[in-house]
């Protein structure tokens, strides 16, 4: 059943997490060698940029590609469609930092919260980011 | 030949030329690709010549054997198919090249033309040696040497019933003919699926070419992510040619290549921050990353991971993560990602050297003792030993290091 979903279809429902009102965000931006596939920056000093990584099955990878996001973001979610998200091991999220978002049909919950990254700062963020031409796309 | 302590020599880089100048000591030699060699003749020229090491140009044949949109040709493929004569200039605009391409006579002026400008390299691109002298504090010299030894062109060739096969071993002999008094490395060039069974011929023949050396080149032989049973084959190759009594050089290699040292394989070569290995009909650019090396490993990971990695494991692992290079930066505040490609560079070298000196002086079952450990500590942190696996790799090569 899940060969039918793919990780674009999770993208809506990963976004309304986090409102435009509170958020700007970009979707495929480039981190050194990476692709992040969804980021939101907070438009005040609240809140904590966040980047998300979104998986239909293969959680591990996931994971790990968070991990490095938290090198740079304050706080770094995977986000696993629902029929996969019971194999999941929270430990390693746990150990790791890593939140966990459940993506169903109807919509998107954060079911682990992340934890700040002890390496960020926005100085540092900004730094190290590189927005392709003329800024991410606004999600 | 390849000199006797020989361990690395570095393929060159244009854009890099300060660090082939403040590395000097840490590396053997320089391979030159045609294509640089062409494309920045004088440059080129005038550089290597001035830094007085071993150098040889990799005349890159087999990129006119891969099929290609003609679009990408670019002025320096044009340049190359000059220097390699009227077979392939004929062909380069319209198609790839074919055995069938060579002529009676055209396969014998394709290897002297480029064995020609080999010999030549030196007289004819000294035009720029003051200025590099000058960069090093040297006063130029009226005559610089040529290159080490002579590389005639060689073909990739899939097994010995592929034409190119006999094409390349013809020209390998033509080249060894027609050198004069230089000393010459013939390539043996094919994909590591080449059937076992006919690796005793093919090293037989290549044996009793009348060349000086050898070079084993295997395309796209990526030493981190092959299976045991490839990574098996490529030492029992090696132990093959190191028998024929003919010195052997590796085209391209990382740490596992390096530790056949003491199997037999005298020198390998690698490119600067990537290019451990290589495929021989890739015909673009492209963009290099920000990679670390990470000296436990052996391996480079890109900057983010090779962070990460190094956030996870426990302080008191014992392993070997920096240098202090590297161990300044970070203390001044800085991260892996924020380093400049000058700096991580300079790591590896320091990372190579030190990697070499361990070859040197340990054998084979100690050199297996520490890719071991290191594998050990990386499965017990869980995050490493679960997800990132970055460090597979090794048991691959224990398991065929395990086999010698």
């Amino acid at each position: 059943m899940t060969r039918s979903v793919c990780e674009s279809d999770m993208l809506p429902a990963v976004r309304r997490l986090f409102p435009a009102s509170r958020f700007t965000r970009h979707t495929e931006v480039p981190l050194a060698s990476k692709w992040i596939d969804f980021c939101a920056l907070p438009r005040d000093d609240e809140e904590l940029p966040v980047a998300v990584e979104m998986k239909v099955e293969k959680w591990r990878r996931a994971l790990w590609q968070a991990i490095t996001y938290r090198q740079v973001f304050a706080l770094a979610y995977v986000a696993i469609w629902y029929e996969s998200a019971h194999r999941v091991n929270r430990d390693l999220f746990g150990m790791a930092g890593v939140g966990l978002i459940r993506v169903t049909k109807s919509g998107a919950e954060i079911i682990l919260e992340a934890t700040p990254s002890p390496h960020y700062t926005l100085e540092r963020m900004q730094s190290l980011m590189n927005w392709p031409d003329g800024g991410p796309r606004r999600g | 030949m390849y000199g006797e302590n020989a361990g690395q020599y570095l393929t060159y880089q244009h854009n890099t030329q300060a660090f082939f100048r403040d590395h000097r000591e840490k590396y053997d030699g320089i391979i030159v690709p045609l294509s640089i060699a062409t494309a920045f003749r004088h440059g080129t020229g005038g550089f290597i010549l001035t830094l007085k090491k071993p150098f040889a140009i990799d005349p890159r044949t087999p990129l006119f054997q891969a099929r290609f949109s003609r679009d990408d040709l670019r002025p320096t493929h044009l340049a190359m198919a000059e220097i390699h004569g009227s077979a392939v200039a004929d062909v380069i605009e319209d198609r790839e090249l074919r055995p069938g391409d060579f002529s009676a006579g055209s396969l014998e002026e394709m290897v002297e033309g480029v064995v020609e400008f080999q010999q030549t390299f030196a007289e004819t691109s000294k035009e720029k040696v003051g200025r590099y002298a000058r960069l090093l504090g040297e006063s130029p010299e009226d005559s610089y040497e040529g290159p080490a030894f002579i590389i005639p062109p060689y073909f990739i060739f899939e097994d010995t019933s592929d034409p190119w096969y006999d094409v390349s071993l013809r020209a390998a002999r033509h080249g060894s003919e027609c050198a004069g008094g230089d000393d010459v490395a013939a390539v043996m060039h094919f994909p590591i699926s080449l059937p076992e069974a006919e690796m005793g011929d093919v090293v037989e023949e290549y044996a009793h070419l009348p060349c000086q050396g050898l070079i084993l080149y295997v395309n796209i032989f990526q030493e981190g992510q092959q299976a045991v049973a490839d990574l098996s084959y490529y030492v029992r190759i090696v132990r093959l040619l190191a028998e024929t009594g003919k010195p052997v050089m590796a085209l391209f290699g990382g740490y596992f290549t390096a530790i056949l040292r003491t199997q037999g394989l005298r020198v390998f070569s690698n490119g600067v921050g990537y290019g451990e290995y290589r495929d021989s009909g890739y015909h673009a650019g492209g963009q290099a990353w920000k990679r670390y090396y990470l000296p436990a490993l052996h391996r480079y990971l890109p900057v983010l991971d090779a962070e990460a990695v190094l956030d996870l494991l426990p302080d008191d692992s014992d392993l070997w993560l920096t240098t202090p290079l590297i161990d300044e930066a970070l203390e001044a505040g800085g991260s892996l990602h924020g380093l400049d490609q000058a700096t991580l560079l300079s790591h590896f070298m320091e990372c190579r050297d030190q990697e070499l000196q361990n070859i040197r002086e340990q054998d084979i079952n100690e050199l297996r003792e520490e890719l071991e450990n290191t594998a050990d500590v990386f499965d017990d942190v869980p995050l490493l030993g679960d997800m990132g696996r970055h460090h597979d790799h090794l048991s691959r090569w224990l398991e065929a290091l395990e086999s010698v």
